[in-house]
């Protein structure tokens, strides 16, 4: 199995009558976009923005992030979504990079996220660095959440899908291909590096707080192996409305730092073999089935180590800890990736589970650590919805237009996959 | 999921949806804050009653969230030790920054918290309902089970 992914660096983007990119330079035919994505009859009215790094502009609430995807030799950027189901990670890829289609809108009230594109709220988010271009929506009257989330996220996937399609004919700045070897072959490979995988847990707690698979809801699945390249190429798509500073949203999931950096040691200090995805259930029997299962499968699989990424905070920490304590009981060692609710002053506990396997773990943060957000020329969105976001509290919107909140509202901030910048070091 | 379950909670919305539901208990007083539905948690794990559910489901800021629904098991002869570290890990988790009861938050917050929370725990009231269920029909009931006979291999 192997993906070729290319990646065309754009550096500007605009709208116009035709979809196209030129020197660089991304065109995007609004009008063709709007022709897409107006079918959806729940849809009220949409607007698109386009927004560049060092902007004075902030978008809130944010839903999702996505990176426009093409597939030059034909297949699905989204499979089960748009499209049929077949399996992707194969064959070439073309992501427009440094551009994301963004996706806002109020469906609960309290969870979404804020980007802002300078500022000190800047270093705090990876997508002030992109170009993004924003999906601002209303449903029509009575439309339920859920279903507010579902077109939001269609919406976004059909854009992503249209825009990306400007690669046509488009020669990548980049490719880099990427490898998947059948599990007998990969594991007989490298000599005596160790063989790590890689446990991805998905969060899946109910209603808006969904991931899927191949548009399967990840809640009912069994853990299963997938291929790093399925992941990358569009095979996991984020459809939650949590707390954004430790969401996956579907960029991430096709960005995953923790797959790259496996690839990028593989054959050097140790054999990468596969990929185990997993959900975080609520009820305490599913996540003895998952984390059982996903041991045996490691076991099977033969590893000798294992980075077990989480996704969400509380309930989930459940599960990371599940995981980590059933590998380490079948002498597969484990390093975790987590983030921090320990209090603004970071004096608190961390986690809501812990076990004493447990001596590796990394942290992308403390999400409740509070940063004053200064007034922003240009709001796309609704600002009003910072008093109820997670990590805002009454008071949290200012006069001015400011925003004291904690780092948990802004998306990606203590990203559980490592791809901001926080952590914290032992001195 | 077995008959004799017991939903505590302080959502209203989960009160109204499961209040007449074969084998589940709900206990309820919308008046209390979620402090009070995790200590009584707290005190029914010291009883014997295990948690099925997590305590601290639901990915949003714990403070903002003034409603909780957690099912427990019916009593059992023995303290359950995970269940026990558990809720006293939530209980620290929440120390210093439990929320306000329901009542003191804006009614659309509080809508929305509420179907959420109900949304969480739904689905153990319709396994609850399908295993009812099963049993009076005789499909699945231990008294129509194959004889299982022991094979060699594998």
């Amino acid at each position: 199995m192997e993906l070729k992914l290319g990646r065309i660096f754009i550096e500007d983007v605009e709208f116009d009558s035709e979809n196209k990119i030129e020197d660089g330079k991304l065109i995007i035919d609004k009008e063709g976009l709007w022709e897409e994505v107006r079918e959806d009859h729940r849809l009220k009215s949409i607007d698109f923005e386009i927004v560049r790094p060092g902007d004075n502009t902030r978008i809130i609430p944010v839903k999702d992030v996505i990176e426009p995807r093409y597939k030059p030799e034909g297949g699905e950027v989204f499979p089960g979504f748009l499209g049929s189901e077949d399996v992707v990670g194969t064959g070439s890829t073309v992501a427009l990079a440094n551009t994301a289609v963004v996706t806002t809108g109020d469906v609960v009230g309290y969870q979404e996220g804020i980007i802002d594109m300078s500022g000190p709220g800047a270093d705090y988010t990876p997508f002030s660095e992109t170009i993004n271009i924003v999906l601002d929506c209303e449903v029509e009257d009575g439309i339920k959440d859920h279903e507010h989330e579902e077109v939001l996220r269609l919406l976004g996937l059909t854009a992503a899908k249209y825009i990306g399609e400007a690669a046509a004919g488009v020669e990548p700045d980049e490719i880099v291909e990427y490898e998947h070897q059948p599990l007998l072959e990969a594991c007989a490979q490298n000599g005596d590096l160790p063989k790590v995988g890689y446990i991805y847990m998905l969060q899946s707690q109910g209603l808006l707080h969904d991931t899927y698979v191949y548009s399967v809801d990840a809640k009912e699945i069994l853990p299963t192996l997938i291929s790093p390249t399925e992941v990358m190429d569009g095979a996991i798509v984020s459809g939650n409305c949590v707390s954004a500073c430790d969401k996956n949203t579907t960029y991430f999931h096709q960005n995953n730092p923790v797959i790259e950096e496996l690839y990028r040691e593989h054959g050097e200090n140790l054999n990468f073999v596969g990929t185990i995805i997993t959900n975080e259930n609520v009820r305490l029997a599913e996540k003895e089935r998952s984390s059982s299962y996903t041991a045996r499968l490691a076991e099977r699989m033969g590893l000798d180590a294992a980075i077990i990424s989480e996704e969400g905070f509380g309930n989930p920490d459940a599960d990371l800890i599940m995981n980590c304590r059933k590998l380490e009981e079948r002498d597969i060692d484990t390093v975790l990736l987590t983030d921090e609710f320990a209090g603004s002053d970071g004096a608190s506990q961390s986690l809501a589970d812990s076990t004493p396997e447990a001596d590796a773990v990394v942290t992308a943060g403390n999400a409740n650590e509070v940063i004053e957000l200064p007034a922003m020329e240009r709001v796309i969105g609704r600002q009003d919805f910072a008093n109820r976001m997670a990590g805002g509290f009454e008071g949290s919107l200012k006069e001015d237009g400011g925003i004291e909140v904690e780092i948990q509202a802004i998306i990606g901030a203590t990203n559980e996959l490592g791809i901001n910048n926080l952590t914290a070091r032992e001195y | 999921m077995q008959s004799g379950n017991i939903i505590v909670t302080n959502n209203h919305l989960v009160l109204q949806k499961f209040r007449d539901k074969a084998g589940l208990d709900v206990k309820v007083d919308e008046r209390e804050a979620v402090r009070e539905v995790v200590l009584a948690v707290r005190d029914y794990i010291h009883r014997g009653h295990r948690l099925i559910s997590h305590p601290l489901s639901g990915n949003f800021k714990p403070e903002r969230n003034p409603l909780k629904s957690i099912v427990i098991s019916p009593p059992a002869e023995e303290l359950d030790h995970y269940s026990l570290k558990l809720i006293e890990r939530t209980i620290d988790f929440y120390r210093g920054k439990w929320p306000d009861p329901p009542q003191l938050m804006e009614d659309s917050l509080v809508s929305d918290f509420a179907r959420i929370d109900f949304e969480l725990i739904k689905n153990f009231t319709e396994l609850n309902e399908r295993y009812n269920n099963h049993k009076k029909e005789g499909q699945y009931g231990t008294e129509t089970w194959p004889h299982i006979h022991r094979r060699c291999g594998v």
